[in-house]
This record gives structure tokens, sequence and C-alpha cells, in this order.
């Protein structure tokens, strides 16, 4: 078992194994891969990852899980533990249930403000043990408005399989207008199954969300989603690609209406990557769903295809990522020139 | 610094082997083998290394070739080979919604919506056979807007023989008004034949539309188009690549049922291009295309042009010669290892063409293909 597992650790470490969210936004943020962001959502992936320093440019107020400005680190304490933290990293969780209700109830609740986040990982014997703080607090006395998250990160991993928990404790929001949303029953659980080049994984993520105004209540909603992956990849001489075939299935119930909302899909995506020397990475991939794409509100069986193309540069022990500006998103002009060139850059240093 | 300017010089320069854009840089000429190709031609899959190719483009995608769309080749064993495409919008369903489209007063229908296809060739003894199917569906039921289409190819090629027949099955929408678009038939069937460094072509492509109102029983648009399509290339492979020179007679006839009048339209396009490695990672190509000699069209209708090539919007227009057609496209592809990345060269390509290679008009029509 030990050595499935170092074996798992070392194949999983290619040299292909940029980092940073421009490339998986290059390569449609898929959790297949190795990379210092998911150490955020498998924090046993801490102990599989590099020590590194990586830092995320973007806004300072942000409003999606995407354009705010973070930084990151890992450093090992020993042989069997490492600790990992990120200063301005939204929750992937927590970011999503704002934005979510935000979207669904056309508010405009922030997001976690100053947020930290501390992870800790112990190996021992083939398995792998993490346990996570997140937690962010803002409170403007003058003008009411404030927020705060307290989350605990948990997470397991034996063998082929690694699971993750998070256990929101604390997740409130007030903006003006004596407007507060409290966030209850939120729980999110993930499981990954990795065996060499195959990769199945799984999610859950629910809460309760109750938006009251002045003290009464005006909208409460209750959110399941529930995701599969199956994902396989061929590695050939520096360069990989893959296909993965998800499952989605949300539900929202508005409990003050009575209305329910289903989205049912099944996405499939295509990447690649490729090394053209020792300091240039391309990379890029398409997604779009396929047979079942059903949303009961909103034409969501329109074209969703996306194709996102970035690039890695590599200069010693220093990466920069960066997704090409013209060639990601929905509207994308198709253009590569001096206009719409490197976007969503970081720089990750691996030491 | 020296990493930098390479880096500069790389992107400066890009477009390639395959895709949307070399297809577009070089006119779409006969003879071209590509990742695109082989959604008319599926017999030209067991020709190509396997791949994976993405091309940037938008998600609500308005044209061919302005959406972004991904495909797979794959191996199934050493006689046969399996290929996977999502997003492709195919011109067995967009010719027929973009005609009706460009009607005064019609309100838009739906391009295909996530559309997705699979094509399978197999080799038996010398004939490689092809057949491929691509099916898309949206169905919104709040605003009761729709769109389906469903499409079967056959193909075959016998040495330097070859032949093609792509049948439109399904091609139905419904806009935000409830207007109904149905097109029963559409037929497209190629042949192929090379002889030495010539490549002989001749299509035929007919498919009728009708439009039926909201509020009516019977169709208010009925169209039929047919187009006679005969060309002939002659390509010269060079060592580092090739140049060719073709010319086609091409024949489009699209008849009003209702008012029973007709759209005629008969050319003679001239073809020059040329594709050259300009050295071991980029590579260079270009080509211009104009009518000669032959160039007339006759319109009682008075389609539109946005509906048809070579229309005004005039009804009776005629030309006996036509105005300039002229259209230069140039691109660029940067070959990676296995990796190619294609490129239009913006400023250089269509017929409000700029004329430029600057930071503003440097790159279009992105496109990425993995060779495995």
């Amino acid at each position: 078992m030990k050595n499935i597992f170092y074996f798992l650790f070392i194949s999983s470490f290619s040299t292909l194994s940029l980092a940073s969210r421009a490339r998986l936004s290059s390569l449609q943020s898929q959790n297949h891969f190795s990379d210092t962001e998911n150490i955020f959502y498998f924090p046993t992936k801490i102990s599989e990852t590099d020590p590194f320093l990586q830092i995320e440019s973007g806004v300072t107020n942000s409003t999606t899980l995407s354009d705010g400005a973070f930084a990151a680190g890992l450093v090992t304490l020993n042989k069997d533990v490492n600790l990992a933290g990120a200063v301005g990293r939204q929750d992937q969780f927590v970011g999503h249930e704002r934005i979510l209700f935000n979207s669904v109830t056309s508010q405009n609740f922030e997001l976690s403000q100053n947020p930290i986040d501390f992870l800790w990982s112990y190996k021992n014997k083939g398995q792998i043990f993490s346990l996570g703080l997140f937690y962010s607090h803002h409170n403007d006395k003058l003008n009411q408005i404030g927020e705060s998250t307290q989350i605990i990160q948990t997470g397991y991993r034996s063998g082929f399989l690694s699971f993750a928990l998070n256990l929101p404790l604390v997740n409130d929001v007030t903006m003006a207008g004596q407007k507060k949303i409290n966030f209850s029953d939120s729980v999110s659980a993930s499981v990954l199954y990795e065996i060499e080049s195959l990769i199945l994984s799984g999610s859950i993520q629910y809460f309760t969300a109750v938006q009251k105004n002045s003290g009464t209540e005006v909208t409460a909603i209750d959110f399941q989603n529930f995701e599969f992956g199956f994902s396989d990849r061929t590695d050939l001489d520096k360069s990989h690609f893959f296909y993965r075939v998800d499952v989605l299935i949300q539900n929202i119930k508005y409990k003050t209406t009575h209305l329910k909302d289903h989205l049912n899909q099944v996405p499939l995506t295509m990447g690649i990557e490729s090394e053209f020397n020792e300091w240039l990475v391309l990379r890029g991939s398409v997604k779009q769903t396929f047979l079942i794409s059903q949303f009961e509100t909103a034409p969501n069986s329109e074209n969703n295809t996306q194709a996102a193309l970035g690039s890695g540069f590599k200069f010693k022990n220093i990466l920069l990522d960066a997704t090409f500006s013209g060639l990601i998103g929905s509207a994308q002009t198709g253009a590569l020139n001096g206009n719409q060139f490197l976007s969503q850059v970081a720089i990750t240093s691996w030491f | 610094m020296k990493h930098l300017l390479m880096l500069v010089i790389a992107f400066s320069f890009s477009t390639a082997f395959a895709t949307k854009a070399r297809l577009k840089a070089l006119s779409n000429s006969l003879h071209l083998t590509d990742t695109q190709t082989v959604f008319v031609s599926p017999y030209h899959l067991m020709s190509l290394e396997n791949f994976v190719a993405l091309e940037a483009g938008l998600t609500t995608a308005t044209t061919v070739d302005n959406g972004a769309e991904g495909s797979m080749l794959m191996n199934v064993n050493s006689d046969s080979k399996i290929f996977l495409s999502v997003g492709h919008l195919d011109e067995s369903v967009q010719s027929q919604r973009k005609f009706v489209n460009g009607i005064a007063g019609v309100t838009a229908y739906k391009t295909q919506q996530n559309p997705a296809e699979i094509i399978y060739n197999w080799k038996d003894g010398s004939t490689v056979w092809g057949l491929g199917t691509y099916y898309s569906n949206f169905n919104n039921k709040l605003t009761n807007e729709k769109e389906s289409s469903a499409g079967l190819r056959l193909a075959a090629s016998y040495g330097d023989f070859k032949w093609k027949a792509n049948f439109g099955l399904v091609n139905s929408a419904v806009n935000t008004a409830g207007d109904q678009l149905n097109s029963d038939t559409y037929f497209n069937l190629g042949l192929r034949y090379n002889q030495n460094t010539l490549r002989y072509g001749l299509d035929l492509t007919t498919w009728n539309v009708s439009q039926t109102l909201n509020a009516g029983l019977a169709p208010n648009l009925s169209h039929s188009y047919q187009d006679i399509n005969l060309r002939v290339v002659d390509v010269t492979k060079t060592e580092t690549g090739e140049y060719f020179i073709g010319a086609g007679l091409q024949q489009v006839t699209v008849k009003d049922k209702q008012a029973d009048k007709k759209f005629n339209r008969t050319t003679l396009p001239l073809i020059l291009g040329a594709e050259t490695k300009a050295n071991d990672w980029l590579v260079l190509r270009g080509s211009i295309t104009q009518s000669v000699l032959v160039a007339q069209s006759k319109d009682e209708v008075g389609y539109s042009a946005a509906s048809l090539t070579g229309a005004t919007g005039v009804v009776d227009a005629e030309f006996s010669a036509e105005a300039n057609n002229t259209a230069v496209a140039a691109g660029v592809g940067v070959v990676m290892n296995k990796v190619q990345l294609d490129a239009t060269l913006k400023g250089l390509t269509g017929a409000t063409a700029s004329q430029n290679i600057n930071g503003t008009d440097l790159l279009a029509q992105v496109g990425l293909v993995y060779k495995y």
C-alpha cells in the first residue's frame, strides 16, 4: 500500500504540474489536476505537493471566485507534516453560496473580506489526515455593513481514495438597508478516486439561506448540488490530453414562494497541455453539455460551448501562468494581439 | 529578455496546420485535408494523425466560423478511427438558417445549440469508409423558442477517387415570435478525383426551406436552393511547402416558390495560394480569390446580401459582370512540438483588411491542435 501511495504521489506530480487559477481556467477548472489550487478542494493534497509560494493577480474587491488577488503558500515542517495557507483567497464553497444567492435574488451581498486560510496535513503509514480553518470578518459600524465567515476544513486520504469535508460554522452577511443573510445547515463533501490516469470524483453541497430585511424574512432558499465526474488522461512526452464527463444535478427550493429550480447537465470536457520547450507551456480546453442540459426557468440548453486557452512560462523555479484574454470566456474575440494577450496572471515559486 | 523576445516573435506570427484559421487563410481550397474538412469529407479521417483540436470562439456563435468548438480523433484499432466533436455548427443546417434570417421581416432563428457529432472511419482493403451523424436540440419551455437538427454523413475513398454524401435529416426551429422554420431536405453530393498534381471536385448541394408564421397554417415563405460547383486545383509541392492555382465554375439557383421568381448566379472564381515552412516552428500561408471572365447574376426576388452571396437586396438586379470581389487571406502557424497554434493575420484577411500587422490587428480565429 505504501509503495502504491508513493507511486501515486510521484506520478501525480509530473513536469506539467504547473499551478494557479489561470492554469485551471485554461483547463476548465477541473479537479483532476495536480495543482496548487486543489489543496483547497482536497486538503490532503498538501502532503502531495512540493513547497511553493504563489501570488495571484486580481482586484482588491473581488466579486467572483476568479477575479480576486491572493497569495498562497505551502511549507514542509518535517517529512510527515505540511502546512499551507492563503491570504485573500475566497473559499470556493462559501463564496459559491453567496454568489449563487446574489444571482438568484438579484442582491449584492459581499464576499469574504480579507480572508485567511490555514491548512495542516499529517502523513502516517500511507494515510493522510488534514485539518484547516478559514476565517474572515468585516464590520463597518457606521454603515452597518459586514460579514463573518468561519469554516472547518477536513480531509482524509487512504490509498486511491481522498475525502474532503467542509463545515461552515459561521456564514453571515449584512448589507446596507438592514439586509442580512444567514447561511445555515451548510455542508460540502467531496470524494476523489485516483488510480493512475483514471479519476472519479463526486461532491455534494447543501445549504439553507435566509434573507431578512429589518428583521423580516423576505427570502429563504434551500440549495442542493450533486456532481459526479469521470476523467481519463493520456500522458505523452512532455504533454498530455484528457477528457472528462460530468453529471451535474442542482436543486433550488424557494421556501418563501414555494417555487423550485432544477438543473441537470452532462458536460463533456476535452483539454491538452504541452511543453513547447523548457520554458513555455501551452494549454487549452473546450467544454460543452451534450444530450442532457435541462433547466426549468432559463434557456440553459442554449449553446454553452466554451473554449479556453492559456500558457505557462517557466523561469528556473518561477512559474508564470496566464490565460489568453482574447481566447477565453463566452464572449471571446478569438484574437491574440497586443490588446488581448495575457490575463489572470499568477506567479508561483517552487522551492 | 531572450525568452521574452522569443515569445513576442512567436506570438507575433501565428497560425498553422489545421483548423478554421488555416482553411480561411487558404480560401477553403479543394485540396486541403484538415481537422475541419473531416466534417464534410469524413474519409479524410484515416489520413490524419490522431489529434485534439480546440477552436477559440464565442459561446453564442452566430455563424459557422465564429463559435468555440473542440474535437478529438482516436484509433479504435489499426483499421478504424473514431472522431468526436462538440460545438461545431454544420453548414448543412446553418446555410438554411442564415438564409432565412437574412430575409427582411424574419425574427431571427437560433443557430444549432450545443451540437455534438461522431464520425467513424474504417479501412476495407484499399477502401476507406466514413459514416457519421450529428445532433443538436434546444427547447426553452419558458419562451417556447426551439431548435433541432440531425444529419447523416456517408463517404468513401478508393485510391484517387472519393465520394461523399451529407444528408440533413432534421432542421427545424421556432423563434421567439412563435414562427416555425422547416428545412426538410438538405443534400450534398461531392465527387473527388486526383490525377497527378491535379485535384478535381464536383459538388451538388440542394435544400428547401420554409417558414410558417405563428398564426398561420400554411408557409408564408418557401424557397429552394441549388448549387453546382465544379473545381480543379493544381497543387505543386516544394521542399518547404506547396503552392496551388485553381479555378471553378459555380452556378447557384435560388427559387422563391411562392412568388415563382428566381435568383441565378454563375461565377468562375480563380484561386491562388501558397503555404510554406519559414523555419522549424513557423508556417506562413496566404491566398487570393477573385471571379474572372464569368461573373453574372440576375435576381428577380431581391434577396439580401445577408442571405445570399452575390445578392444585393435590389429586385431585378442584374450583372453581366459583377463588381470587385477580390479577397486576400493570410495566416500563420506556430508548430511547438506536438502542438500547433494557428491563426489568421487579422489585418491582412477579409474584404475589409486594414493591411496592418501590428499589436491591434494581429492574430484572429485562433485554433490549437495537439497531435498524438
